[in-house]
């Protein structure tokens, strides 16, 4: 359940993201969801990929900054209130979020969430029966 | 008698104050996360001198958190501040993007038009 999300630095200058980007697709890497953390110094791209650990590998021979992050993807009905049955299960589990962003296929909104302990987070939601993607599935998309 | 701080042609005056590159240096040395690569951008903003210190940060303390590299600035600044005595801004940038130059290092940029 646990899933590989790769973080990547990036300086605060034009193109960083379009190299990024075609390091990526000339690797054949393809991207199934990112976010952007915006500073006034730097950003941190923030992306789900079908090979994580062979795109830290050339990022890093690039000379980018990169690690691999463990993130948890919800998957939420696509409907007015969803989101907010689950943040409520979280509050009241007293889960604390990072940061998270959403991507939607078809009828669901997938949601990747970012907490302080991931196992615990996974815990907390499978008790609740909230339905999480695998690994594998989400990297084949 | 004080440490030699470097040479005096190296030395800049910013504000009034004298600041040797290899100062700056020695902060970064000290500090695990930092590399000692680094690049110092001098302008003049109207009749004031500023000093941005541009720092490479080591891959393994990049993290995912923005609070946790923003942390880390901080730190790089408090840490430069105590031991220059003036203000300066440090901007956090990626490995390996500062110039590796063979023999002598061009670690300064002057903007300022005296």
């Amino acid at each position: 359940m646990i899933i590989k999300q790769l973080s990547v630095f990036l300086e605060n200058k034009t193109g960083r993201l379009s190299e990024v980007s075609s390091i990526l697709g000339d690797a054949g890497i393809n991207m199934t969801a990112f976010s952007i953390a915006d500073t006034s110094d730097f950003g941190i791209l923030r992306v789900i990929v079908s090979e994580p650990e062979k795109a830290m590998k050339i990022l890093k021979k690039n000379d980018f900054s990169v690690n691999l992050t463990d993130v948890v993807c919800l998957i939420c009905p696509n409907e007015s209130g969803a989101l907010a049955r689950a943040l409520k299960i979280l509050k009241e589990e007293e889960v604390q979020i990072e940061y998270m962003y959403a991507f939607s296929i078809d009828k669901a909104a997938n949601i990747i969430l970012r907490t302080a302990d991931t196992n615990d987070c996974i815990e907390k939601l499978q008790k609740h029966e909230l339905e999480l993607m695998k690994a594998s599935e989400l990297y084949k998309l | 008698m004080e440490k030699c701080k470097g040479r005096s042609d190296d030395m800049l005056i910013i504000r009034g104050v004298n600041v040797f590159p290899s100062q700056i240096e020695s902060v970064l040395l000290e500090m695990s996360e930092t590399e000692p690569h680094y690049l110092l951008i001098v302008e003049r903003h109207g009749n004031l001198d500023t000093l941005t210190v541009q720092v490479e940060v080591q891959e393994q303390f990049f993290s995912d958190e923005v609070k946790v590299l923003q942390m880390l600035s901080k730190k790089i600044k408090a840490n430069i501040e105590s031991t220059l005595g003036i203000s300066v801004t440090v901007q956090l940038v990626e490995p390996k993007s500062i110039e590796r130059t063979a023999g002598k290092a061009k670690r300064v940029i002057d903007k300022r038009i005296l």
